[in-house]
């Protein structure tokens, strides 16, 4: 019977990834941008209440990549391990809380996630109602607002959700009632545009000489006291 | 042989003035007996090329008009007794190279510049010019009491010479000879030669040119914000140069964290303090620097938070945002925080928005570089003037930053090198706080087609394409950021109080602003009606005779 109902899940799971996977666009400027759903890796986020779920997944498989967020351990693994996860015994109950989302390659072939939340802007402030609206119809949790821009919310998918994250986004831009609707980005690769590793540096002069709270120097401070050999000296 | 001793008994009379004024005080020199300097005419191609395949050249000084180097007294003597050189002789201006008191080797160049006491001396300029052969070159756009005057064959007197009797005459401010500076002399930073993104000394010219433009702007008085993993506010060589404003994206809340140590690098390409004796020098040495952290690909709704610390950026007085990062998805609140920063910041100018293009050795620009032309999208170059192999291009890429092997400063007080368009976008961020400095009122598209009309043409690149601001690569964009073409082409500020003026008066000037603040902007065309005939052409101010302006007494123009 366990195992029945297990084979069960796995199969539910399957087919929402699956489910997920058709939906391989997002809106950007009014315009659909293609997705390539990324078949080896699978996004898990995992409330943070839920802290034997969480440990029992991270003890489980390799972790790729840690996405930090207030409500959710946000991990992202590679398919087979999370295969490998809905057969342990503790699936069975960790799945309850657990919100998968899929990994994909934008057309630019970079690879990135999405998590629980959706990123929407209102037309206009009183359009607050008509969101409230969507987000019970949905499932979902208006989260914030934004504090800057107060015109943008932030919503998370529930586990009363029947869909994904791109899919609400992509319904909500469709129901034509708000600005802007997208699903929030989890970057799986470099965001930074630097390329080579760190090369530490130091001048001759600098060896050996430490400010007064321990922190070594990289070349003697000016007017400042410092130490050099444990001894303090003075800069002019 | 005659000629031969007429030059050693000429270069022996130089070497007599061995002193220069400066505020009024003698400052000795000595004479450098290894060296010489020798100028030679640009249209005299012949004489330059002869000169240059008999000697080893020490030292290149850029100019306009004269191949100015720098050769060993051995190897000029042996010049001298070539058959050629009795041709030669007639189109080389020689002279010295002395040692100042703090043991810096100097180069006296055919130049010297006076300040006049009052712009009516101009006449006594010319008088003395005539007396002493020597010519005047130019007047300084952004100083324009001071003028660049160059000695010719007709004069008897070197540099040094014509200067200190040109001030001796007591007609002038101040007249001071052309001493060209080492590499290194420029800061005193002690890692400055290792960047040479500032200033090249292997392949001359492959740099932003930034010590010959901080001649004219240093960054004062201009926000430059990295909106980037947070900055080491505590660093040595940066904890000067930040103020009161920082932000944390992710906690909404100031001051600013630090995540990685990518911000902190950032910060020091583009305005790390000079001359401090530490480490190295920013672009921009005395700009603000404003720290904005977001944990950049490792929180939750980054989207968001970056698009937050582009909205508070502008809205906190920030004149300048640059980001060394990409999306892989695009977002519309990025999108709207960029376009407001545009729209609203620098009250209504619009904030200069830099970002790099990207490192994935792609025919595109990454976003949210590529998202909105008026962002400054900027690729990196190497040392030698190519393309770096990982910098991003294509049809929306502006121009080129040094990006490989760049050294910067680095958390707790190190430095370190890094390559990527990363180091090259806060390059182009400091250049454009320069040109700030020098005119605050420039709108964002003023400040962004100075540096792209003004980037250097790199030799060897096809620039084939023409594009709103001059001639386009697609893989250099514009071509290479340059700090000084950029800062002395930056249109002066010239302000018009409530004044009276008298007599007819031609002033350069792009703009002007009538009143006591900036809020009355004359465009070209517009004319002042009922305060007088004022009247902004194209390039300068005509004001006909005897124009009143009311309320005031004094026409003051500042510029």
């Amino acid at each position: 019977m366990i195992m029945s109902r297990k084979y069960l899940l796995l199969l539910f799971i399957s087919c929402s990834i699956h489910a997920i996977a058709q939906t391989d666009y997002y809106y950007y400027q009014g315009n659909k941008i293609s997705l390539t759903l990324n078949e080896n890796k699978v996004c898990v986020s995992i409330p943070k209440d839920c802290d034997k779920t969480c440990e029992s997944i991270r003890t489980n498989v390799k972790v790729l990549t840690t996405i930090i967020d207030e409500t959710f351990d946000i991990i992202v693994i590679t398919r087979s391990d999370f295969e490998k996860l809905t057969t342990l015994d503790f699936w069975e109950e960790g799945a309850k809380s657990v919100i998968l989302t899929s990994c994909y390659f934008t057309e630019n072939n970079e690879e990135i996630c999405t998590t629980p939340y959706i990123d929407v802007r209102l037309k206009k402030e009183e359009d607050f109602d008509l969101l409230t609206t969507y987000a019970e119809k949905y499932g979902l949790r208006i989260v914030k607002q934004d504090s800057l821009m107060p015109l943008w919310y932030i919503l998370a998918i529930t586990q009363n959700s029947e869909k994904s994250p791109l899919e609400y986004a992509n319904e909500l831009f469709e129901s034509g009632d708000f600005a802007a609707s997208v699903p929030e980005w989890g970057e799986l690769g470099d965001p930074f545009n630097t390329v080579r590793s760190i090369t530490t540096t130091k001048t001759n002069s600098s060896y050996g000489i430490y400010n007064l709270q321990g922190w070594r120097l990289e070349s003697t401070p000016i007017k400042r006291i410092y130490i050099q050999n444990g001894k303090k000296r003075i800069s002019h | 042989m005659m000629i031969l001793i007429i030059i050693l008994c000429s270069t022996n009379a130089i070497a007599q003035t061995d002193y220069y004024y400066y505020k009024g005080n003698k400052i000795p020199l000595s004479l450098n007996e290894n060296k010489v300097c020798l100028s030679i005419s640009k249209d005299r191609q012949n004489t330059i090329k002869r000169i240059l395949a008999n000697v080893k050249v020490l030292k290149k000084i850029e100019d306009d008009d004269f191949d100015i180097i720098v050769v060993l007294q051995s190897e000029f003597e042996r010049l001298t007794t070539l058959e050629s050189w009795k041709e030669d002789t007639k189109s080389v201006i020689l002279s010295h190279c002395y040692i100042t008191t703090d043991e810096t080797e100097v180069y006296a160049t055919p130049y010297l510049n006076i300040r006049l006491q009052k712009e009516q001396d101009i006449d006594l300029l010319t008088l003395y010019a005539k007396q002493y052969g020597i010519k005047i070159v130019k007047q300084d756009p952004l100083m324009p009491l001071w003028y660049i005057l160059a000695v010719n064959q007709d004069c008897d007197m070197n540099t040094v010479e014509c200067a200190n009797r040109i001030w001796e005459s007591g007609k002038f401010a101040a007249s001071v000879p052309d001493l060209s500076f080492d590499d290194m002399t420029c800061s005193n930073d002690p890692m400055f030669n290792q960047q040479w993104g500032l200033q090249n000394s292997i392949n001359t010219g492959i740099d932003i040119s930034a010590s010959d433009a901080w001649n004219y702007a240093t960054g004062n008085h201009v926000k430059i914000a990295i909106l980037d993993t947070g900055v080491d506010m505590t660093h040595i060589d940066l904890t000067s140069n930040i103020g009161n404003l920082s932000y944390d994206a992710e906690t909404k809340t100031s001051p600013s964290v630090v995540y990685r140590y990518h911000g902190t690098k950032c910060a020091g390409i583009a305005a790390a303090v000079k001359d401090n004796s530490i480490h190295i020098a920013g672009v921009a040495p005395d700009a603000e620097i404003v720290p904005i952290s977001v944990n950049i690909g490792n929180s939750t709704n980054n989207a968001l938070k970056l698009a937050d610390g582009i909205t508070w950026a502008y809205q906190h007085g920030v004149d300048i945002i640059s980001n060394s990062w990409h999306s892989s998805g695009s977002h519309t609140a990025i999108d709207e925080a960029i376009q407001n920063a545009f729209l609203y910041g620098r009250q209504g100018k619009g904030c200069i928005i830099v970002f790099s293009s990207g490192n994935g050795s792609s025919n595109y620009v990454s976003y949210p570089a590529n998202s909105n032309d008026t962002i400054l999208a900027v690729g990196a170059i190497d040392n030698t003037g190519a393309r770096a192999n990982f910098s991003n291009y294509g049809t929306t890429l502006d121009l080129v930053a040094p990006g490989v092997d760049i050294l910067s400063t680095y958390p707790v007080n190190l430095t370190a090198y890094d390559s990527g368009t990363s180091m090259a976008c806060p390059h182009v961020a400091g250049v454009a706080a320069l040109i700030l400095e020098l005119n605050p009122e420039l709108t964002v598209t003023q400040v962004n087609s100075i540096i792209n009309s003004h980037a250097k043409k790199l030799s060897g690149v096809n620039f084939n394409v023409t594009m709103p601001d001059g001639s386009w690569n697609n893989e250099y964009g514009y071509g290479l950021v340059d700090a000084y073409s950029s800062v002395i082409n930056t249109p002066s500020l010239v302000y018009i109080q409530n004044d009276t003026i008298t007599g007819t008066n031609v002033i350069s000037a792009d703009y002007i602003y009538v009143g006591n603040d900036v809020t009355d902007r004359m465009e070209h065309g517009d004319v002042i009606l009922g305060q007088g005939d004022i009247t902004l052409k194209a390039g300068y101010i005509e004001i006909k005779n005897s124009t009143t302006v009311p309320l005031g007494t004094i026409l003051t123009i500042e510029n």
